[in-house]
């Protein structure tokens, strides 16, 4: 299955996209989406770190034996976030406190981790910078349209500025989170007249602890 | 089986890759933490520098025993003054304010750091309007006028700077004014024990009045939901309740000023401990106030058939006349000296441990040694306490 390379760049925002289709990194998707800056700024941080984890990766895949590839990814990943945290400190103040906690959080963030396994360790570098840079933009975008959503009911403002009168706060703690999550999921299902979800290449046998489960065989997980 | 391939390059190969990052990381750490320490010391010094406009660099000091409500404290290295953080209960958790005061002791800028009070209310007190009234206060902050409807959160960012003094006062070694509530006025007295008439302040840490021979007043205070909650409690002979009378209070309508109703009043009469207070659900945090408010209360009330009680003394000063609060006990012994009001110039040297520590113990003034440089003021001050003395043998 060889993709030209527009259509990886693309694959991500929606068809392939990491949060509403995938169903990766949930977790700081809800839990950084109370504001659209928040939002915003969650995704371009982790999309920075995704396009230069899969380019390393990518260079690394036929020095990493297949064994210890999980630890090796994760060193990668969490060394690059660190340096990354540390050069925005120091270079760029503004933005650092801008991003607050999200910065060192995108270690955690399993995107970067699922698509070093999906993606980075079988294609080029080329290949595996534009799907960076493809399901960053739909990481970033769909935090920031969950975050623009929830701020904009739990808070009656939009970044920040006021615009609707008397706001609906459950939207911006946890259950509205969900809620919304649940709300953009099949909004995403529709576009695609639910096509989206049924490609194989990212189903079980595409886990990252595939081979440790062994049911991907079986089509189960 | 291949043995090296399957069980010596994987770990080699993630050791190797280990010590590369770690290696990344050690080069980009040297590059940038000496970047980033100068940031952050030049982004505090530029925040302090805003309430202490002219000074350029600080230096934290260490504050053993730090005032309640006291964060930090730093000293301009130029020696123009300090800026000091404090914080107290707003209606929205703590304000923390930062304080810059000059080298004479006046407020030179004030900033507020953490405003969580009510967005387009208690936000306000973070207006250059309000906080302008400031500059050049002394510890008195005499003239200050709070926001109209916004009174909790003006009163928090008060208290505050109140705190910033007591902090300033530790660390800079002068006097500042005390930021203890006022005594009871006669009416709250009366209230309590309307068929006394005399009333003797004891010489105690806190506040507390012997009402004549019909009992105790205690007057305890803690933070509530919405500043502090003050009661004055009376007590019988026995130790138990007479009543309640809430001299400070801004509790929330319908919740914490519950308790201000005559009928809880009422219901506590006739306790003789803080564990039998009713308190009413939905009311927690000023309930929790009371409670302690009342405990308190009854550890003071214990201690009070033996304490001494407090007798005023006045005599005339160098500018006009001091007052001084002895504390005396049965036996006629010194247990406290406490300056009342004075208009003395120099008055603060009498405050000082070493002149005001020659009075305790003693039964009467013979002895004591004037401060030299403040003779007149000294020599007041032992005239008043002989007046306390009379008054007590007298009493």
């Amino acid at each position: 299955m060889k993709k030209n390379k527009l259509q990886i760049l693309t694959n991500g925002i929606i068809k392939e996209n990491p949060v509403l289709v995938l169903m990766l990194g949930t977790c700081p998707t809800l839990a950084t989406t109370t504001s659209a800056i928040n939002g915003l700024g969650m995704g371009v941080a982790a999309t920075a770190v995704l396009v230069f984890s899969n380019m390393i990766i990518s260079m690394l895949k036929s020095v990493i034996p297949d064994k210890v590839r999980i630890p090796c990814y994760i060193v990668v990943i969490a060394g690059l976030v660190t340096v990354v945290q540390m050069f925005v400190q120091a270079y760029a103040p503004d933005l650092y406190t801008a991003l607050g906690v999200f910065l060192p959080l995108i270690v955690v963030n399993c995107i970067i981790l699922g698509r070093a396994e999906m993606f980075a360790s079988k294609n080029s570098v080329v290949d595996s910078a534009l799907d960076g840079i493809g399901m960053g933009l739909g990481f970033t975008l769909a935090l920031f349209m969950m975050g623009a959503i929830r701020e904009l009911l739990g808070a009656g403002t939009i970044f920040g500025a006021p615009v609707l009168g008397t706001p609906i706060s459950i939207f911006g703690v946890a259950p509205g989170g969900f809620f919304v999550f649940g709300c953009l999921v099949a909004l995403v299902n529709k576009i695609t007249k639910g096509k989206a979800i049924k490609k194989k290449e990212f189903s079980c046998a595409g886990c990252p602890a595939a081979s440790i489960c062994g049911q991907a065989q079986k089509g189960e997980c | 089986m291949n043995m090296f391939k399957d069980f010596v390059l994987p770990p080699l190969v993630l050791t190797i890759i280990c010590i590369v990052v770690s290696a990344a990381l050690v080069a980009t750490e040297s590059i940038t933490t000496p970047i980033i320490e100068e940031q952050q010391k030049a982004a505090a010094d530029a925040a302090r520098a805003v309430v202490l406009p002219g000074a350029s660099g600080f230096e934290l000091l260490s504050v053993t025993d730090m005032p309640e409500g006291g964060v930090d404290a730093y000293k301009a290295t130029d020696g123009s003054g300090y800026v000091i953080t404090a914080q107290a209960k707003g209606y929205g958790g703590q304000l923390k304010v930062m304080v810059g005061i000059d080298s004479n002791g006046l407020i030179a800028g004030t900033q507020v750091l953490e405003n969580n009070e009510t967005q387009g209310l208690g936000s306000r007190v973070s207006d250059a309007s309000f906080m302008n009234q400031y500059v050049g206060k002394d510890s008195t902050l005499e003239g200050i006028e709070t926001i109209g409807g916004v009174t909790i959160s003006s009163n928090a960012f008060n208290k505050a700077v109140q705190n910033a003094y007591q902090v300033y006062g530790q660390v800079a070694g002068v006097a500042v004014a005390g930021n203890e509530r006022d005594p009871i006025t006669d009416e709250v007295k009366t209230q309590l024990f309307p068929d006394v008439t005399a009333f003797n302040r004891y010489a105690v840490e806190g506040e507390a009045y012997k009402a004549g021979n019909a009992g105790y007043i205690v007057v305890t205070s803690n933070a509530g939901f919405a500043g502090d909650v003050t009661t004055a409690i009376g007590f019988d002979l026995n130790g138990a309740v007479t009543g309640v009378v809430f001299t400070e209070t801004n509790e929330t309508d319908d919740y914490g000023e519950q308790y201000t109703r005559k009928s809880w009043r009422e219901a506590q009469v006739g306790k003789t401990s803080a564990d039998q207070l009713n308190l009413i659900a939905g009311a927690t945090v000023t309930g929790d106030a009371l409670r302690a408010n009342f405990t308190e209360a009854f550890e003071l009330l214990a201690t009070l058939p033996e304490a001494a009680l407090e007798y005023e003394g006045a005599a005339e000063g160098y500018n006009g006349t001091m007052t001084v609060y002895v504390g005396i006990d049965a036996a006629g012994t010194i247990t406290s000296v406490r300056l009342g009001e004075s208009g003395d110039d120099f008055v603060t040297k009498v405050e000082d441990e070493a002149f005001s520590s020659q009075f305790i113990g003693k039964t009467s003034t013979d002895g004591i040694e004037t401060i030299s440089g403040a003779t007149m003021s000294s020599t007041a001050f032992i005239k008043a306490v002989d007046a306390a003395l009379a008054a007590q043998k007298g009493a």
